[in-house]
């Protein structure tokens, strides 16, 4: 994609009311930045036009202060946007990243968790990202406090790749305190954004981030959820996608997680292990169909 | 080796059903409908141009709910510029057939009068393409249920490039005259007005098809549109199971959507 309809496509993403998943079709359905633009609005003007005549506008600035941060801009249409996520109706049009894309993502395991986690909670999703990056499965997680730091941090301590899908631009940090763990996962493995670089937190990004994190991993294990969190938010959100669910045994002391464990494309586990022999099945990528 | 039951049964999970036929839903379509009116517009307007032309019954395996999943892989599987996603969706799709019509082939031939559909086929995609359409590979290699049964009755006419889902007499043309009087089983991937898939039933029909049945993956569904939002939320609340189609379902006791 040029740099011109880069502009354009950040100048669209800022029009007020713009339906961020609106644009997600317009452009599939369109296959260029110049055809969904201009087919967006015919009467005043194609805003690829203007992004391209008006000279170095603001979103033509904003672009090469990003590149220049580490910042990359993914959009929907280019070679580089994850195909997992590609397979899921919430996937956005645009991904910032910093760091390094890696095809063993396709394979890759999300894990989920409160922030405020126990000690047994922690434990567990140590335990959980050391073996899944002991077997070559990249780490997915969300960089909030608790559950999400401690499975990053333990992929890395354990030499594995790790993937922060985060709910604020790319470069902001929530919470502060992970800064230092942001910045390294950066430089070993890729920190996602689907925010315009400079968004705040805000209620409902986290929910959006959610869905983008089911989107680009192959599963997703919840380690430690209550009864209104965004690791359950995400456990439903990877199903309503088609995506396998793993649940932590011990979560069945929730009611919610013993309804979830009845539903179809979900699995009770204790250990990596367990994770590890059900994504043998789920990364299968077979095209000989049989009746079984 | 990829297994119908394991990739089928994740579906369970965000497909709806359409409601059960009755007051308030179409006869042949399975949208809302004001309540008194047995077809919907779109289809009373078919039914009055085409009558007996037209397929003997149409049967939607789900909603295909606008930006919900279901939907996003019908436009997917066929147009991603991702190869990959593309395939995996195609197995997938084929699964979801697969399933259904193991199941539902049975209640679908008896709609039509048939013990069995004698061939199947597909509606054509009107969209230029360098490949062969997914829904080909689908129904005619990758469904054991139809692969066998499966015959390209169907070409595209001469208004086959004409935009917009009008059923239109001359968008298909039969390949040849169907002598033996078969019955068909017409497969589609979207039914949103059905302008597409009659207009292929008209064309099967005329070319000596006894019968014609369609059976399409999704039923394209606004939530938005009219009474949408009553009718999905009827519908949603029915859980959706591989065990009932809407051929055999019990209309509601409640009041239908308006």
């Amino acid at each position: 994609m040029t740099r011109a309809e880069q502009a354009a496509l950040v100048a669209w993403l800022r029009r007020p009311g713009v339906v961020w998943s609106a644009v997600t079709e317009q452009l599939e359905e369109c296959g260029s930045v110049q055809k969904a633009t201009a087919a967006q609005s015919p009467a005043q003007g194609s805003l690829f036009e203007a992004a391209r005549t008006d000279g170095p506008d603001e979103a033509a600035r904003d672009l090469q202060r990003w590149d220049r941060a580490g910042i990359r801009m993914v959009c929907v249409l280019d070679a580089e946007y994850p195909s997992n996520l590609r397979m899921i109706h919430q996937h956005p049009p645009v991904l910032f990243m910093r760091g390094s894309a890696d095809e063993r993502d396709v394979t890759s395991v999300a894990v989920v968790g409160t922030r405020q986690p126990t000690p047994r909670g922690i434990d567990q999703a140590r335990q959980l990202a050391t073996g899944l990056a002991a077997n070559g499965i990249p780490v997915i997680s969300g960089l909030a406090a608790g559950i999400d730091t401690a499975a990053h941090t333990a992929a890395l301590m354990a030499g594995g790749r790790t993937v922060a899908v985060i709910g604020t631009g790319i470069d902001r940090v929530y919470p502060p305190q992970n800064a230092g763990l942001q910045e390294e996962i950066v430089a070993k493995g890729l920190v996602i954004s689907q925010f315009l670089p400079g968004a705040p937190p805000t209620k409902a990004s986290f929910p959006m981030r959610n869905a983008v994190m089911s989107g680009y991993a192959l599963a997703t294990v919840v380690v430690e959820a209550a009864d209104r969190s965004g690791s359950r938010i995400q456990a439903s959100l990877a199903l309503q996608h088609g995506r396998h669910v793993f649940l932590m045994c011990s979560l069945l002391e929730h009611k919610w997680a013993r309804d979830y464990a009845e539903r179809p494309g979900v699995t009770v586990v204790e250990t990596a292990a367990d994770v590890f022999a059900g994504l043998q099945r789920l990364a299968s990528e077979s095209t000989d169909l049989v009746w079984a | 080796m990829a297994s119908v039951f394991e990739l089928s049964e994740p579906y369970r999970n965000h497909l709806v059903a359409v409601l059960p036929a009755g007051r308030g839903v179409c006869a042949t379509c399975w949208r809302a409908v004001d309540p008194g009116y047995r077809l919907c517009y779109p289809c009373q307007v078919t039914h009055d141009g085409y009558g007996g032309r037209l397929a003997e019954v149409v049967v939607p395996v789900a909603l295909a709910v606008k930006r919900q999943q279901l939907a996003h892989e019908l436009w997917h599987y066929k147009y991603d510029p991702d190869q990959r996603v593309r395939q995996m969706l195609e197995i997938r799709l084929a699964a979801v057939l697969w399933r259904f019509l193991r199941q539902h082939e049975p209640h679908v031939a008896a709609a039509v009068g048939v013990p069995r559909f004698d061939v199947v086929t597909t509606v054509p995609g009107t969209r230029p393409r360098d490949d062969d359409h997914p829904l080909v590979r689908i129904v005619g290699t990758h469904v054991g249920q139809t692969r066998d049964r499966y015959q390209p009755l169907l070409g595209l006419g001469p208004d086959a490039s004409v935009e917009g889902r009008a059923v239109l007499v001359n968008r298909y043309r039969a390949a040849q005259a169907m002598t033996g009087h078969p019955a068909v089983l017409l497969v589609d991937d979207t039914w949103t007005t059905g302008g597409h898939a009659q207009s292929a039933a008209i064309a099967l029909h005329d070319a000596g098809a006894a019968s014609v049945a369609v059976v399409v993956l999704g039923r394209h569904f606004d939530r938005n549109f009219g009474s949408g939002e009553t009718y999905y939320q009827q519908a949603k609340a029915r859980t959706f199971s591989w065990y009932t189609c809407c051929l055999e379902l019990v209309p509601p006791a409640g009041p239908t959507p308006a």
